[in-house]
Formats: structure tokens, C-alpha cells, sequence
């Protein structure tokens, strides 16, 4: 089902994307008066931070544009709802993600679709483009692979490497969690958790919950053949085809339940469904058999699994969706900037799962203290003071935990997120001012 | 694990239980190669196949136990090798734990036992037979100190 304004924002974007060629370019940032400055900026001069980095391959984050530039990185096979499109038609996704990177959280990212479809040659090439970049996010690849590579790339490269689908999701899910949770009173190791669907996102969601406390045997995951319990009779088979989905069928739900999504909503306390656009996936009945208060996650897009007032209508006294146009909009863009932003600021070698934690007690924090109600569980994209607080909150937990090359003061990382984060704004507020972007 | 885990001889009464773990490994091999596509009468097949095996005192069956319920099983054939030295080795054709007691050394267990009662027969070799895309399989009996030393190649005729 297509509304009519969704059609409207194709043509319109179709539009943009034809007048202005694309969404990004690339600008100097230091002063050039005359041709007598290439002397400088470029050979003979540039030579010598060359031979400086030769030394010690670290100065490329003191004296190149390395330290803020990252890679967004994509083989094209699965594009938002869209599914295996390939990368060039990917590059419309990646360079929009590249604009919010830099528009929200100051950082330079290139878009970087590539055409790779065997995750090893994709696992090379991430590796071989690591000297250029202070940072990696993938984009858009198909479960199980993208598991794979997050896996091997997380062990093997020096810089932060993140999967926006699964970690970004997971953290904005999670931090929406926890102040659901506080409205109705429950706590997260005692409630009955049900995901509907098992792709990138609700195995990421599900592993990250369960490092915030909730009990795995008290998660009920449920696939496109039904709940997943440890002796399910294709079970064996997902232990080659999907390890990370054979890992959670064998340690959640220890009460062995069976069926399929109406059983997996009984008598649970949140439903978190991201699975394949509605409305009727998940019906009102269901909801109606779920234990008191329930809060339901419904995240397909463009429509949810359920309409948010359905579900109201069924009794749900917490209702997210993935869309801006409800209350309560789960969306990784509130996390993926700040958590880069943190990262880069102090040159962190990694996003540990700690980190992803800390951005989302963070957000949720960010909520709480504006005033939490039922519809207002998570910040909304435009309060952009969360960017900063997450950011800073991301890079302590980076220095805390050892793994930050460079250590500031939150005062000075405060400073220097806001200097940036605002200075992305300002430069486009003057071009525009100015008539050069109009 | 805990002191829990028993790991004895099969007898009848663990067929059922026993020939439902087989089930599930022949099915798992179904996903390596249509040539192990699953005959339509493999549980009734594999019934068979368990209690001839009662039967046959070249045949070792073991059965790891959690709890009281049988959640592992193990069956060797006893060989003797024609022209080598050692003449005998006591060969596993089947090995399979149900996945939530993995990554608990009951393979392993099941795998001693067979080894103690095969020295008691005299015999000190050991194997496996496993679709070689068992990848798990493999680095299983790696780590357990197996290594490949028999091909078997497969062709379909017309």
C-alpha cells in the first residue's frame, strides 16, 4: 500500500536527485589565495607530511582529513525495502546516509557502493581501503552475510567499523526499550520479549538486549517459519546456513514454545516487529492476548506491521514505529552520527558492544530528561542537542573503556562535538545564504 | 556441565529417543548434497537400522544421557583392515547432540567412551565417516586429533 504523500516524495526526490546531480561534493577547508599555495598544499610541500606519516602511519589522523573521514560501504544486495538492486543503485541510499553524516554529526563520509557480492572479496577490499578512512559503516547488505563481514572486519581492522542495520537499529530500538519499560513499570530482566522476524536488525536487537540485562530464555524470536526453539527440525541446517540465528534459537525462549506469531505474542510484555510491511502481520486479537500494558514495536517500512491505532484500539499502551510521520519513530539516524561523531573524536579503535550500550542509555536519558510519555519515548530527529550529548557520552565510554587512542576532558570533547556538529550547519546556512546552494 | 551427564551402552529402550537424533542427523546431511536427499521412509529405515544394530556385536552404540533424557548418541561399526596395520579400527558412523547440550564436550565424552571400549577389544584406531562439507564436523574431530586419511568420491550414473 502506497499512500498518496509517499508517491509524492518519489517524484519529488526524483526530481532533486536529477536538478542537483546528486546530494554531496567535496570542498577545500583551508584558504587558497593564490596558485602559490599549491606549493604547500601540494608537491614540493606536501612531501614532507608524507614523510612525517612514513614514520608513524598514526600522523595520517594528525595531519590528514583521515581523522573525520569515513566509508560508507555497501555490495547493493539489500537496499532499504527494496532488496538486491546492486550497487550503483545503492548510491542514492549511500550518499543521502553521507549528508546526514555530515549534516547531523559533522563527520565526512564518502559513499563507497562496491561491487563485491562474495563476502570475503568484500571483507578484502574493506581492509585494503582502511589507510584511508578513520572509520567504516556498512550499509545495506544481506543477512546472514552482513553478519559475517561485521564479524571478521570488527577482528581485523585497526579503525570503528558498524553496520548502521544492525547495530544503529538495535541502539535506537534499545534506548525506546528502556523508556517504554519505565512508562509501564516493568523491568527488562523480567519481561517477556517477542521479535517478529530474524533478519540483520531484530538478531542485532536481540543480542544487544540481552547485554542490557533481559533474560534470553525470556525472548520468543519468531522467522518466516514460525517461533525458533533449540529443536526445531531445521535447526541443524541453520547452524551452517545462519549461526547467528542457530545462537539465539538455542539459548532464548526456554519455555520451548511453538507456533507462530499469535503464539509468540501470548501473554508477552513487548512485541519489537521488523519484518515485512503491513498493516495486518500482526492482528489486533493478538495484541489483545499479549499481558497488561503491552508496548509494541512495529518497524516495517514503509508500513508498519500494524497501524499504530490498531494496536491502540487492541489495548497496546506503547506504540513505536520506523516512521516520522507517527509518534515515537525508531530510527537509526538518531544514532548513527553521534555514535560516529564520539568515535572519531577520539580516534577509538573499535565500537565495542559497550559503546553501542552507552549510546543507547544515552538517548534514552536524553528522553527521560525532556519528559517521558507514551508518545514520546525517544528524542525526534530534530532535537539535535542529542547528537552532541550521545556523541560525548559514545567517546568517555570509548576513553573509559581503553579503547581511544586520544584522551580529552568531557569539557573539551563537549566543545570540540559542538564546534563541529554546528560548524556542518553554519557552512551550508552561509552557501545558502550567499545564493552558491540554492 | 554438571555432574548430570551420563554417558552408557544404548539399549531398546532408548530406541525411539535414538532414532529420532539419527533422523535429525541424516536430515542435516540432506543439506549438503541432493545424494543425500532423505528416502520418504527413513524413520522407519532408521528403527531398523538401530535395532539390528542391538544385534550385531561388532556394532558399539552409545548414548549420552542429561537429566535422565537422552540427548546424544553415538554408533561405531568394528572393521578389520585387510592389508594394514592396526588390523581393526572401530569406525563412528553416526555422532550426533542435540544443539542445546553443543559446545559441552558431550561429543567428546561419547567419543572417550567408544575409545576405552574399543581398547578393551584390543583395538587402538579410531575413525569417522561425515559429508566432507560438514564443516563443523571437521574441525570437531580436527580438534579431537582425527585426520583425513580416506577419500570417497561419489558419481551418479545415468
Amino acid at each position: 500500500m502506497r499512500s498518496n504523500s509517499t508517491d509524492q516524495w518519489y517524484d519529488l526526490s526524483l526530481k532533486i536527485h536529477r536538478s542537483y546531480g546528486g546530494k554531496i561534493e567535496m570542498i577545500p577547508k583551508v584558504p587558497i589565495k593564490s596558485l602559490q599555495d599549491f606549493s604547500i598544499l601540494y608537491t614540493p610541500g606536501v612531501a614532507q607530511p608524507s614523510r612525517v606519516i612514513s614514520r608513524d602511519p598514526d600522523q595520517s589522523f594528525i595531519l590528514t582529513s583521515r581523522w573525520n573521514m569515513i566509508a560508507v560501504v555497501t555490495d547493493g544486495t539489500r537496499v532499504l525495502g527494496l532488496g538486491d538492486i546492486g550497487p550503483e543503485a545503492s548510491y542514492p541510499v549511500m550518499e543521502g546516509k553521507a549528508l546526514l553524516f555530515k549534516y547531523l554529526g559533522g563527520v565526512d563520509a564518502i559513499p563507497l557502493p562496491i561491487r563485491a557480492r562474495d563476502p570475503d572479496t568484500f571483507i578484502d577490499i574493506v581492509k585494503s581501503i582502511e589507510p584511508a578512512f578513520g572509520g567504516i559503516n556498512l550499509e545495506d547488505i544481506e543477512s546472514p552475510k552482513c553478519f559475517y563481514i561485521l564479524e571478521r572486519l570488527r577482528e581485523s581492522l585497526e579503525i570503528p567499523i558498524w553496520h548502521d542495520d544492525q547495530q544503529g537499529t538495535a541502539t535506537a530500538i534499545l534506548a525506546g526499550l528502556i523508556n517504554a519499560l519505565k512508562l509501564v513499570g516493568k523491568k527488562l530482566n523480567e519481561v517477556l520479549i517477542a521479535f517478529i522476524g530474524a533478519g540483520a536488525s531484530n538478531i542485532a536487537t536481540a543480542n544487544l538486549v540481552i547485554k542490557a540485562g533481559a533474560k534470553p530464555g525470556n525472548i520468543i524470536m519468531v522467522d518466516s517459519k514460525g517461533i525458533l526453539y533449540h529443536e526445531r527440525e531445521d535447526i541443524d541446517s541453520l547452524m551452517f546456513s545462519n549461526r547467528w540465528k542457530y545462537d539465539l534459537a538455542i539459548k532464548t525462549n526456554s519455555e520451548q514454545r511453538k507456533g507462530g506469531i499469535p503464539e509468540a505474542l501470548k501473554g508477552a510484555d513487548v512485541v519489537i516487529a521488523a519484518s515485512r510491511p503491513g498493516p495486518g502481520i500482526i492482528k489486533k486479537e493478538w495484541i489483545r492476548a499479549m499481558n497488561d500494558d503491552p508496548i509494541v514495536f512495529a518497524l516495517a517500512n514503509p508500513v508498519p506491521e500494524i497501524w499504530p491505532w490498531e494496536a491502540k484500539e487492541a489495548g497496546a499502551r506503547i506504540i513505536a514505529t520506523g516512521r516520522s510521520d507517527f509518534p515515537n519513530q525508531i530510527n537509526n539516524s538518531l544514532v548513527f552520527p553521534s555514535v560516529f561523531r564520539g568515535v572519531l573524536s577520539v580516534r577509538a579503535k573499535t565500537i565495542s558492544d559497550e559503546m553501542a550500550l552507552e549510546a543507547a542509555y544515552s538517548l534514552a536519558r536524553f528522553a527521560e530528561n525532556k519528559g517521558l510519555r507514551e508518545d514520546y519515548i525517544v528524542p525526534r530527529m530534530d532535537e539535535l542537542d542529542t547528537y552532541i550529548q550521545v556523541a560525548v557520552d559514545v567517546a568517555m565510554k570509548a576513553i573509559d573503556t581503553g579503547v581511544a587512542r586520544v584522551k580529552k576532558s568531557r569539557k573539551d570533547l563537549y566543545d570540540e562535538v559542538v564546534r563541529l556538529i554546528r560548524s556542518a550547519k553554519s557552512k551550508l546556512d552561509a552557501l545558502m545564504n550567499m545564493g552558491l546552494i540554492q | 556441565m554438571d555432574g548430570d551427564l551420563v554417558i552408557r551402552r544404548a539399549s531398546r529402550d532408548d530406541l525411539n529417543s535414538i532414532a529420532d537424533l539419527v533422523l535429525r542427523l541424516k536430515r542435516l546431511n540432506e543439506e549438503f548434497d541432493p545424494l543425500y536427499t532423505i528416502r520418504a521412509d527413513a524413520p522407519e529405515v532408521i528403527k531398523g537400522y538401530i535395532e539390528s544394530s542391538f544385534d550385531n556385536d561388532k556394532i558399539i552404540m552409545l548414548v549420552a544421557e542429561y537429566s535422565g533424557r537422552v540427548i546424544g548418541f553415538l554408533r561405531a561399526e568394528i572393521r578389520s583392515r585387510l592389508f594394514y596395520e592396526p588390523p581393526f579400527e572401530g569406525l563412528i558412523t553416526d555422532l550426533y547432540v542435540l544443539p542445546a547440550y553443543r559446545r559441552m564436550k558431550v561429543g567428546g565424552a561419547l567419543i572417550d567412551k567408544l575409545i576405552e571400549l574399543l581398547k578393551k577389544q584390543g583395538i587402538y584406531l579410531v575413525s569417522a565417516e561425515f559429508p566432507p562439507m560438514n564443516k563443523i564436523a571437521v574441525e570437531f574431530y580436527e580438534n579431537m586429533g582425527f585426520k583425513p586419511l580416506l577419500y570417497r568420491f561419489f558419481k551418479k550414473v545415468e
